[in-house]
């Protein structure tokens, strides 16, 4: 682990730079080239610089290149050409308007350099229970799993800084979880996804400089994902954006069909007066995560951006806890306290048993004395006579016994 | 709020819970899935999608259960 400490630490920190220093070039160009969309949660019309896209893929190009050079693994080189891909699905879809099949489908190729490349295990494995073997589902799991995170990453991507920060949160808690289990490699690699992302928030947050666009949520959603087949720890994985997950489920089993968020007529969420963000009470609304958050009663952004942020870290802390069970150590730990707590049971139950055993046997064979001698006393006999008149007397042995406590 | 949390944290357990079902009946039977060959490697992929099928109903039961109204549609 000694040896990955320096390749980690050069990579983090050009991850971090790269990204930090060459957004704002990237926002001045884009505002003179006038490609700016409106940010439509601001009170008059304020125009967002968009894609930012291009500056965090070259800063997780960058920063991976460099970890490749340390590391020579092939793993590290399948995430980045996931990158590269999910980026130019994500830039296509920036720049044109494309059906609402082409992002799914799309992403799905996007997950091809780990199929050919042959990176993943086709174990998937469960806390607490163990694991599955299935080659053949796997496949399906690898492409749904870049489909799922990629769209799901951009679906929370509708606030001020809530996608970067997520992602942030997301990916400290998928790395604790890849330290945990030892998959030291991939985590360096899921240490970039988070400084890249920190770098990038600084100019996401309220209020946007920047917005990140489908090819930047692409690439951050795309790269968790394929972190998340090459380290082994998709269960894990998708409990820490569980939060974002549950928002895309909102949303599909609301609308029951693939659609883009421009081809919905009711807007989940209405703004008030002093631009706070309100649920809408329209029925045919689609069920958001954000149209939730507010349902109780109005918020402004940077609330609902915290909310999602406390459920993102509540989350992050369930996949911790969830990868701590897939080391087997809780198992170890029960398996322990449920030995001790038998072997106390099943000794006070053997104890009992034959203390009340012999407390029975010892009172039966005096009972049984006392009658023959008072038999014999009224009789006249002695003891002499007795033993005479019973030559066979069985004489019965209590075998030892050894009463642990 | 506390709604959203509860139900983040029913869908955590059973996403173990399920997990745990798929462990048994997939990886439970596999000396009689890899006797199948080829058929058997099938048949754990219909299994898995009935699983994952089952499990997303399920989930879609809870979440209008938490929800209520707003959630059903």
């Amino acid at each position: 682990m000694t040896e990955l400490f320096i390749p980690g630490i050069i990579s983090c920190v050009i991850a971090f730079v790269v990204v930090y220093f060459c957004t704002p070039p990237l926002i001045s160009y884009l505002q003179n080239k006038n490609i700016t969309v409106r940010d439509v949660n601001k009170s008059g019309v304020v125009m967002v610089a968009r894609p930012g896209g291009p500056v965090i893929l070259f800063g997780i190009i960058s920063s991976g290149m460099i970890l490749y050079i340390f590391l020579q693994s092939s793993e590290i080189l399948a995430i980045l050409l996931v990158c590269v891909l999910a980026f130019a699905v994500g830039f296509v879809d920036d720049r044109r308007i494309m059906g609402r099949w082409f992002k799914p489908v799309a992403l799905g190729v996007a997950a091809t350099p780990i199929l050919l490349l042959g990176v993943y295990d086709a174990n998937i494995t469960f806390p607490l229970f163990g694991v599955i073997h299935t080659p053949i589902v796997y496949v399906g799991v690898v492409i749904f799993m870049i489909l799922v995170t990629g769209n799901t990453v951009n679906s929370i991507d509708v606030l001020n800084g809530a996608a970067s920060g997520f992602m942030v949160i997301a990916g400290i808690s998928l790395s604790v979880s890849l330290f945990i289990l030892q998959n030291y490699e991939i985590a360096l690699v899921c240490l970039l996804l988070v400084c890249v992302s920190l770098a990038f928030y600084k100019y996401h947050k309220i209020p946007s400089r920047i917005f990140p666009g489908d090819s930047g949520a692409l690439v951050l959603g795309g790269m968790y994902g394929a972190i998340a087949i090459v380290g082994n720890v998709e269960v894990v994985a998708a409990v820490a954006i569980l939060p974002a997950v549950l928002n895309s489920f909102f949303f599909l089993s609301s609308v029951k069909r693939i659609v883009e968020h421009r081809q919905i007529q009711a807007r989940p969420v209405l703004h008030t007066k002093d631009m706070k963000i309100a649920a809408a009470t329209d029925a045919a609304a689609p069920f958001t995560l954000v149209r939730i958050i507010t349902s109780s009663h109005p918020m402004s952004e940077h609330q609902v951006v915290m909310m999602i942020f406390k459920l993102a870290i509540l989350s992050g802390v369930l996949a911790v806890i969830t990868a701590i069970m897939m080391t087997g150590a809780i198992i170890d730990v029960m398996t322990d306290v449920l030995t001790s707590t038998m072997n106390g049971m099943v000794n006070s139950m053997m104890t009992s048993m034959v203390t009340g055993m012999v407390d029975v046997l010892m009172s039966a064979m005096l009972s049984e004395m006392l009658n023959v001698m008072s038999a014999t006393a009224l009789a006249g006999y002695t003891m002499e006579h007795v033993v005479e008149s019973v030559p066979d007397m069985v004489m019965v042995s209590v075998p030892d016994m050894v009463i642990s406590t | 709020m506390i709604r959203l949390v509860t139900f983040l944290l029913i869908v955590w357990g059973m996403m173990l819970l399920g997990g745990g079902v798929a462990v048994i009946i997939l990886g439970g039977f596999e000396p009689w899935y890899d006797e199948l060959g080829f058929v058997g490697e099938i048949l754990k992929v219909v299994i898995a999608i009935l699983l994952v099928t089952l499990w997303v109903v399920s989930l879609s039961a809870v979440k209008n259960h938490i929800f209520g109204g707003m959630a059903r549609h």
